[in-house]
């Protein structure tokens, strides 16, 4: 076996470890958008409809945002392996994450032909904070970052070979990242546009079976832009929304700026190696999505790819950095890691790019500051794994709904003691938490002005609240038993719910 | 003579850029190092680390580390493309991005772009180490300047030296202008006087 095969073996084993140790436990819970997803995948697994009742739905209502299909049906298939647990939920984002990785080895070896470059890029977004981030919880861009990236191989395939088949890849794989992720009903047709203007000449020959082939593409797109109803969503994360009230013509003059000034935000070196964009779901605390090491040798590869700013993979690269954003800045708040997450790919190649110009440098204060490089790097890989490992799961209680599954738990424990169960309002995720861990649990969900019926006088009830006694008003008026509290796994142990008997 | 004229147009953009910030009271955001805050990050990492080995809370939450993250976070702030936009304008950006260029791509390079580029690199950690010890105007000129020079340094290398195409430069005064304008990108940096 050749040399750089075992190394990319090595990185891929690297990568699929960094993406699957302890994916179940880390991050801490299912957040709400997975507990949707998956909600909805075990419905279509075991009754062929999504929570709402409709049978095979090309879009899922969810919360009223209307939730892409392809990261629901994946998560169903996901689920009839490995059964319904978080494992399963988070499996397709850790695999197409790991894929990822290999594409990324391939388009570059398309693109510059270079191994040394694409083992490089290959390796560090396998070890990327920000690619592991959205990997190891079920976030549809990782998934669609990859058909995008598919897409793009098979494209560029079909440029080097002018095989048609390539082409139907190609497009199949673009219709695929419509149908995952909603940025990319505005960067995928960018990347087709481009790529056919800057191709041409290499479509001439199939100049038939082209119209046929794009008119196919079209039909199997159109649904996304006519039923898929994410206007709610879109118009809810708008960064015009805000604007809505002032004139047409004030809105030409200030739109556009608010635009530019998003997407700037994106290119902000304190959000790239820093803070992140501070949400706790994104972030882990006393990181940034890259590396701090990495941004002198950022800088040293955009030097050294400008030089070559006319070579094809170049450009590549440049498109994509460009593009990356593009969608994202429509929404606020900007920047958002998760909506720019392809900008991982073309920051990473040029990092890789720095890499080896630095490598490339003859002289003996480059090797001494590329050793300085490596012993740093090594540092702060540690660092990030003990934070990522040891902090992120007690900083980031608040972001993830581990506790929701443990008040199931014990509320299932207790059932059989307990005729009636009523959690109050204050747990406001409950019902949906429920759903998905426990859906044979019975219990009253009630707002906050409920008092226990007349007709319950003798019944033993388990009420759950996340409120303490001190706010509970009604808790106040009436003889109660506190059974148990759950504590978020946070420094403080803050209460996340207590459990009373009435 | 009409390149001199774009020269001196961008040259007043950026003043006018920096103008706007006479009305601030300081820098607002993490601009500045403090040593308190630096013992604060520590205590709450040292906290969060349960059932960790010791060595290795050492290794990894230790003042010498914590104090390089801080500097590193203040010292990029400077280099916040949206604090530039408000510092400099939009223009400015470009010309910094083009002087750096032709710097790192130059091989013989003049002793003045050394001293501005020295000065660009250094003049930051005043602000960072002693923001309390001069007023801020006097501090927002000493910053100011080496990021104006150095990048009309970037632009009469494009405008003067690669006979950029005009237009573009035209097309980069307006919509700098206009950005400048149409928001007000100073508030994100500027505390503002009471």
């Amino acid at each position: 076996m050749k040399q750089t095969q075992i190394l990319l073996i090595g990185i891929l084993l690297l990568a699929s470890f960094l993406r699957f140790y302890k994916i179940d436990t880390i991050p801490h819970g299912l957040y709400i958008d997975e507990i949707s997803i998956s909600y909805n995948a075990y419905t279509i697994l075991t009754k062929g409809v999504d929570e709402y009742g409709v049978a095979h739905p090309l879009f899922f209502k969810a919360f009223g945002e209307y939730k892409m299909p392809v990261t629901i049906y994946l998560t169903s298939a996901s689920m009839s392996v490995f059964g319904k647990n978080e494992f399963a939920v988070r499996f397709p984002s850790a695999f197409f994450g790991t894929l990822t990785v290999l594409l990324l080895y391939c388009l570059i070896q398309i693109l510059f032909k270079n191994k040394r470059i694409a083992l490089l890029s290959a390796f560090l977004l396998a070890i990327s904070p920000w690619h592991l981030q959205f990997s190891r919880g079920e976030f549809e861009a990782t998934i669609a970052l990859f058909f995008y990236l598919l897409g793009i191989f098979f494209f560029l395939k079909f440029r080097d070979h002018k095989q048609f088949r390539l082409l139907i890849w190609s497009g199949l794989s673009f219709v695929i990242t419509f149908y995952t992720y909603n940025a990319y009903k505005m960067i995928t047709p960018l990347t087709v546009i481009v790529g056919v203007v800057y191709l041409a000449s290499a479509f001439a020959q199939f100049r038939r079976k082209l119209w046929i082939f794009s008119l196919g593409i079209c039909v199997l797109a159109l649904p996304v832009f006519l039923f898929s109803g994410g206007n709610n969503r879109f118009f809810e994360t708008s960064a015009f929304s805000e604007y809505g009230h002032v004139s047409f013509l004030q809105k030409c003059f200030v739109y556009p700026m608010i635009y530019l000034r998003n997407y700037l935000s994106y290119f902000s070196l304190p959000f790239l190696f820093v803070t992140n964009d501070g949400f706790g779901r994104h972030t882990v605390v006393g990181m940034g999505p890259l590396f701090r090491f990495e941004l002198p040798l950022f800088l040293v590869g955009v030097c050294a790819l400008w030089r070559q700013k006319k070579e094809f993979g170049v450009r590549v690269i440049g498109f994509l950095l460009c593009i990356a954003p593009m969608a994202a800045s429509l929404a606020v708040p900007s920047p958002h890691a998760l909506r720019s997450l392809l900008m991982v790919v073309p920051l990473t190649i040029i990092v890789s790019y720095g890499v080896v110009a630095f490598w490339e440098k003859k002289n003996k204060i480059s090797k001494v500051l590329f050793i300085s490089f490596t012993l740093f790097a090594l540092y702060e890989y540690g660092l990030y794994l003990h934070l990522y490992y040891t902090h992120y799961p007690l900083r980031t209680a608040l972001d993830w709904g581990g506790e929701y599954k443990q008040v199931i738990a014990e509320a299932q424990k207790r059932q059989k003691q307990y005729p009636q169960i009523v959690v109050n309002s204050s747990i406001g995720m409950m019902p949906l938490y429920s759903n998905f861990y426990a859906p044979s649990l019975h219990y009253l969900f009630v707002g906050y002005n409920w008092q226990k019926p007349a007709s319950w006088h003798n019944k033993k009830v388990l009420y759950i609240t996340g409120e303490n006694t001190k706010k509970d008003h009604y808790l106040q008026r009436i003889p109660h038993t506190h059974l148990q509290d759950i504590h978020f796994s946070n420094l403080n142990h803050d209460t996340f719910a207590r459990f009373w008997e009435l | 003579m009409k390149e001199k004229i774009l020269l001196f147009l961008l040259l007043c953009l950026e003043l006018f850029a920096v103008f706007q910030w006479f009305h601030c009271r300081d820098f607002g955001g993490q601009f500045h190092y403090s040593s308190s805050e630096v013992a604060l990050r520590l205590l709450d990492s040292i906290h969060n680390d349960r059932n960790v080995p010791l060595w290795l809370v050492r290794v990894f939450h230790n003042k010498i580390a914590e104090s390089v993250f801080v500097l590193f976070a203040e010292y990029l702030q400077f280099w916040n493309v949206s604090f530039l936009v408000s510092f400099i304008s939009l223009a400015g950006i470009v010309g910094l991005g083009a002087q750096f260029y032709q710097f790192f791509t130059i091989k013989k390079k003049h002793v003045l772009s050394w001293i501005v580029f020295l000065m660009l690199i250094f003049v930051p950690f005043i602000e960072i180490f002693a923001s309390g010890k001069f007023s801020f105007l006097f501090r927002l000129l000493i910053i100011a300047f080496p990021f104006i020079t150095w990048s009309m340094m970037g632009f009469y290398a494009l405008v003067e030296k690669q006979k950029m195409n005009s237009k573009i430069v035209d097309i980069l005064l307006l919509l700098s202008l206009w950005y400048l304008c149409a928001l007000h990108p100073l508030a994100m940096f500027c505390t503002l006087n009471k």
